[in-house]
């Protein structure tokens, strides 16, 4: 864990010396009091004179951390056993995730969709489409339930209310029915081209 | 151990409902989106029983009324007895019109992603071609009506595409022109007034140009059975009437 994640836990702080790397430490800790610094607080924290020590004694840069310059990636946590190597790397390839290297652009969207596949924005478009011109055409018919245009206060008296239970309200929020994302618009740069 | 049963009765009977239900409900709504396993088992049933209806119904005449045609015409039998009536008097007056030469050909299936559920099936849609509402049809339309409004000329494949499905419909090439003009309102926010879009994200989305231009009108244009791959050459055309290839010493000589 690199100086600066430490110091995140100490908020009101700052050095005239750190400002230049002060951007760094803002993006990922978003930090609230920023704005309100305070000198005095600065004089509090070793941790920090010693940070300003050490800039200074390094000609005004800043010491080694871990993750000086660089970005820190993912470790994995313990090390990976024969067994599971193995299976990852030479089970049989309908049980490995297979890179999709079929990515074109939809013709009607501009969108990437899968080759020989039916784009699903453009399939979801024409299919609400159709649906309202099947409606048009009275092949669909709505049939209005009774009772559902009631003023709100006869509802209230004929219906009162009953109590719904958390899981109930969560249920009819329907957000837990997957979505299909709105796909990203084709770049051929973004996608690995088999043949040149 | 060996197979006690190998015939699996119930299952059969089951497979058999789900293709007879299907038939039903595809003539019934145009086009039904159902997982790809079903939609291509169901397909041969449907196409030879369509096929079936329509040549018995040609053989039935069309002055009797309309239930007496659909009892007499033996090839309905297939079709579940409350569907009968009703799906068998679509076919006898709305297909048959449809397809006045057609022999079969009656569906198309066309691939869809996965579903979203737990299965992750794959989908896709089966319809009948030539109808009103045909996802194929109004995908393409939706593709020149991109095209027109990019004011690029259309490619090989869609030229392609656009003859097939013109070809066998009644007043195809005006009823597709007309497609074009809806899906350039419905679709891009056109606005046929003003003769522009007014969306901007349409209008952002419109910016979105094909990557290799010359299929559109340009040097490519016209090679659609020609190898990209290999450099090859066109074959020379003979100047005279007479075939390079040498008869066939096997034909009866005059």
């Amino acid at each position: 864990m690199s100086l600066s994640l430490r110091l995140g836990g100490s908020l009101p702080f700052v050095n005239q010396t750190l400002l230049g790397w002060l951007p760094r430490l803002t993006v990922g800790l978003n930090l609230p009091g920023l704005s309100s610094l305070g000198r005095d607080s600065l004089s509090q924290d070793k941790r920090l004179k010693e940070l300003k020590e050490q800039i200074e004694n390094n000609n005004g840069q800043p010491p080694f951390m871990v993750d000086n310059g660089t970005i820190l990636r993912a470790a994995p946590k313990k090390k990976m056993s024969k067994r599971r190597h193995r299976t990852k790397l030479y089970t049989p390839g309908d049980k490995q995730v297979q890179p999709l290297n079929n990515l074109v652009r939809c013709p009607a969207c501009g969108n990437v969709k899968r080759s020989h596949f039916m784009c699903m924005y453009c399939f979801a478009e024409i299919k609400a489409f159709l649906k309202g011109k099947k409606r048009e055409n009275g092949l669909i018919k709505d049939v209005e339930n009774p009772q559902t245009n009631l003023d709100p206060v006869d509802e209230r008296i004929l219906y009162p209310g009953k109590f719904i239970q958390e899981d109930e309200r969560q249920l009819k929020k329907k957000d837990w029915i997957p979505v299909r994302e709105e796909p990203l618009a084709y770049n051929s740069k973004q996608v690995k081209h088999v043949k040149n | 151990m060996p197979a006690l049963q190998k015939f699996h009765a119930n299952v059969a009977r089951h497979a058999k409902s789900i293709d007879k239900n299907l038939c039903a409900n595809l003539i019934r709504h145009e086009y039904i989106v159902t997982t790809r396993a079903k939609a291509k088992r169901a397909q041969p049933t449907i196409e030879a029983f369509l096929a079936d209806a329509l040549k018995t119904n040609e053989s039935i005449s069309q002055e009797i009324p309309l239930n007496q045609r659909i009892v007499s015409n033996r090839a309905l039998n297939y079709l579940q007895p409350p569907d009968k009536f009703e799906v068998g008097g679509k076919i006898i007056q709305e297909l048959a019109e449809r397809y006045p030469t057609r022999r079969s050909g009656f569906t198309r299936i066309i691939k869809l992603e996965p579903r979203l559920g737990e299965d992750k099936a794959p989908m896709s849609v089966i319809e009948l071609v030539d109808s009103e509402y045909e996802v194929k049809f109004w995908f393409t339309a939706k593709i020149v009506a991109r095209l027109q409004l990019q004011n690029l000329p259309l490619d090989d494949i869609t030229q392609l595409n656009v003859n097939k499905l013109t070809k066998f419909r009644k007043g195809g090439e005006e009823a597709f022109a007309e497609a074009v003009e809806t899906c350039k309102v419905e679709f891009f926010k056109y606005d046929p007034e003003t003769g522009s879009v007014t969306d901007e994200a349409a209008k952002k989305n419109l910016e979105n140009l094909p990557t290799n231009l010359e299929y559109y009108g340009g040097s490519l244009s016209g090679t659609l059975l020609a190898s990209k791959k290999f450099k090859t050459q066109p074959r020379q055309k003979q100047e005279s009437g007479e075939s390079v290839i040498p008869p066939s010493p096997f034909l009866a000589k005059e």
